[in-house]
């Protein structure tokens, strides 16, 4: 934390509240941005804003930071402050794990105290600490370590009972496996990737988590706020049927259903999955995003539904998959696609041609090159397990050819140069009109392309970190930019 | 009815139902608060009057409000009166949170009403809190909320007359330490 120069004075009106309504207002703003920018408004607010307020809206980290968990478990109103927390893996370096700086020392592998708790006791007070998040607005799990079903199934419990306002859930990797605990050895806690690789290794198991009932009745009836819901199941086949019969959420905004996902159960006929999809999608008419990436695919959308539906994302199996009709297709921007067959290039062309609003396209197994044709307008395209573009190669360098020609490409993803010679791949960027981003000429990294004022590139560079405009509202708005995407693949 | 009386020497006769929504009063009334009852003694014997324990809320006697000045009083009368009949919020802490974090839920007459300016809404805000009225609080807090939200630390110092006593470097050290929070 920053030492300031001098003792901070006041003068204003706002000043002289006392610091304990002004805690009251600041607990108003949820927003860390927001927090800073207050913060930043004289050294009286720098010195109750970033300690007090700043530092416990957003947590993200793993699951062994005890001695953080054990002061949301005893202090209320510290854990209170908590908008949005976040329990991801630990991948060899907490870099991107945020927490107040006085318990970042006390991590494991940059030379501070290692943590190694017994799994059920790390559960109880986690558990304990999330009932105290009574502000929560976002919830997410994907830590990727076997659990005890019980102790999970007490966690979400509790986050059923006591957070009421949750407004967005992830839940990946929860647990899935069985409740086998490893040995928590030194060694392994520095690499806790390793333990689901070792201890999730189960292609078949049984269907449902006991939790996961559990979840879907608190994302049902407790979280009547919510704006964004993405459920993604690595192992095994979740049943979801029960959110087309009872889910409602007003504000509901995007939806997404990934992975092992079963839509419906195997015994409800297809009619009456499209009269319950549809029934759905009537009832939210402010979807702006939907993602279904089910294990059987059957999508409906009827005409003059989701009126406000931009990005849409959905697998094609077949001619008759997925339904969209055109009106629902003329006001999307961005769709992602996933396709395995040649022959549904007529489907794809269909909908294409109906999507006369498009500006972002991902797709996955790519078989009709042509069909950029068919979108002429396309900013932002991305097309993954296309191998190799060889400048050399003849069918490759017609594909160059007809992107090169689409006078709008800003953006262009998930096309490998990687075997390519960068000497001979640079001069073709150059021949992109409006070309801003490519991914793919550093490894998986994104390139950033500058140019000068009239219009020449001048300049490559590569750019380090997953950046927003590419990850978020560049492609749709949808949950999962470009930079996540191999995680479903 | 009830009489209150405020710093600047006005009274106001409320009704007690009004004057109600303000728990520091119910309590008063019920003589619950020996607190506010011996700093309201104290009051009168300063200025004079006397004041028994049984004669609190009793329509010859006032109740003093030392720290509230009559355009404020006036002002959370106003809110009280609109907002009389409504059910008190309970002392469960629970749902005073739940109201209390969604800070968009103004009601449209709360909204005109906190439409003031910002030495009236400090001073409502602290009315509030001395007389225990929480809803009117929470439309204070929020209304305060609302005005930071989205502005720039220069928009801020503008809107509530703050003194930048950064320095240039202390600015963007913590920019620098806090570098996650602009990217939310």
């Amino acid at each position: 934390m920053t030492t300031l120069s001098k003792t901070p004075t006041t003068t204003d009106r706002i000043s002289f509240i006392p610091s304990e309504l002004l805690g009251v207002i600041i607990d108003l703003i949820d927003e860390p941005k927001d927090l800073l920018q207050l913060a930043l408004a004289s050294k009286h607010f720098y010195t109750i804003v970033v300690s007090d307020h700043l530092y416990y809206r957003h947590i993200r980290c793993d699951s062994r930071y005890m001695d953080l968990w054990s002061l949301f478990q005893t202090n209320f109103s510290i854990a209170s402050k908590i908008r949005k927390l976040e329990m991801v893996t630990y991948t060899g370096r907490a870099r991107n794990f945020l927490i107040p700086p006085s318990f970042r020392k006390k991590t494991y592998g940059d030379g501070g105290d290692l943590v190694v708790s017994d799994d059920n006791h790390v559960l109880q007070v986690l558990r304990e600490a999330i009932g105290n998040m009574k502000n929560l607005h976002l919830f997410s799990w994907s830590e990727q370590k076997s659990r005890s079903w019980e102790g999970m199934l007490e966690l979400f419990k509790t986050l059923v009972a006591r957070c009421t306002n949750i407004q967005e859930l992830e839940i990946m990797n929860a647990n899935s496996s069985e409740p086998s605990n490893p040995t928590f050895t030194l060694d392994r806690a520095l690499d806790p990737v390793s333990l689901p690789l070792e201890h999730h290794v189960e292609t078949h198991p049984p269907n449902n988590p006991p939790y996961f009932d559990k979840l879907l009745q608190m994302i049902i009836f407790r979280c009547k706020r919510l704006k964004d819901l993405y459920i993604r199941s690595t192992f095994g086949l979740l049943n979801v049927s029960v959110l087309f019969l009872e889910g409602h959420w007003p504000d509901l905004r995007r939806f997404g259903l990934g992975g092992h996902i079963s839509l419906f159960p195997e015994e409800v006929n297809e009619a009456t999955q499209s009269s319950r999809m549809i029934s759905f999608w009537k009832l939210h008419p402010n979807l702006e995003c939907v993602l279904l990436i089910p294990a059987t695919p059957f999508i409906t959308i009827e005409s003059g539904t989701l009126p406000l539906l931009r990005s849409f994302s959905c697998p094609i199996v077949s001619e008759f998959s997925v339904t969209i009709p055109t009106d629902v297709l003329s006001h999307v921007k961005h769709l992602f696609i996933f396709t395995q067959l040649n022959n549904n290039v007529g489907r794809i062309r269909s909908i294409l041609r109906s999507a006369m609003s498009l500006t972002s396209l991902v797709i996955i197994h790519w078989s009709g090159w042509d069909l950029l044709s068919v979108i002429p307008t396309i900013q932002r395209f991305a097309c993954f397990n296309e191998d190799v573009i060889l400048p050399a190669d003849g069918r490759s360098r017609s594909v160059l050819d007809m992107m090169t020609s689409l006078p709008h490409l800003t953006h262009l993803g998930g096309i490998s140069f990687e075997y390519a010679e960068e000497s001979l791949v640079v001069p073709e960027l150059f021949r992109f009109p409006k070309l801003k981003y490519v991914e793919g000429l550093q490894g998986r990294k994104w390139t950033e392309l500058k140019r000068d004022a009239e219009g020449k590139v001048v300049q490559l560079h590569t750019i380090e970190r997953n950046i927003q405009d590419l990850n978020w509202e560049d492609w749709g708005g949808d949950f999962w930019g470009i930079g996540v995407r191999y995680s479903y693949i | 009815m009830v009489i209150l009386a405020t710093s600047d020497n006005e009274q106001f006769n409320v009704d007690k139902e009004v004057a109600e929504r303000s728990v520091l009063i119910k309590n008063m009334l019920e003589g619950e608060n020996p607190i506010a009852l011996a700093v309201a003694f104290v009051y009168m014997k300063l200025n004079g009057s006397f004041i028994r324990h049984e004669d609190v809320g009793e329509s010859d006697q006032s109740i003093p409000l030392p720290n509230i000045t009559s355009p404020v009083l006036k002002k959370v009368l106003e809110y009280c009166e609109h907002h009389r009949g409504e059910p008190l919020p309970s002392g469960d802490t629970d749902n005073a949170d739940d109201v209390r974090k969604r800070t968009t839920d103004i009601s449209e007459w709360d909204q005109k009403f906190i439409t003031v300016d910002q030495e009236m809404l400090f001073e409502i805000i602290l009315a509030a809190n001395y007389l225990d009225i929480k809803p009117l609080l929470d439309v204070g807090c929020k209304t305060v909320a609302n005005m930071i939200k989205g502005k720039t630390p220069e928009e801020i110092r503008k809107l509530f007359n703050i003194v930048n006593d950064f320095t240039p470097e202390e600015e963007a050290q913590i920019k620098k330490e806090n570098e996650w929070a602009e990217d939310r």
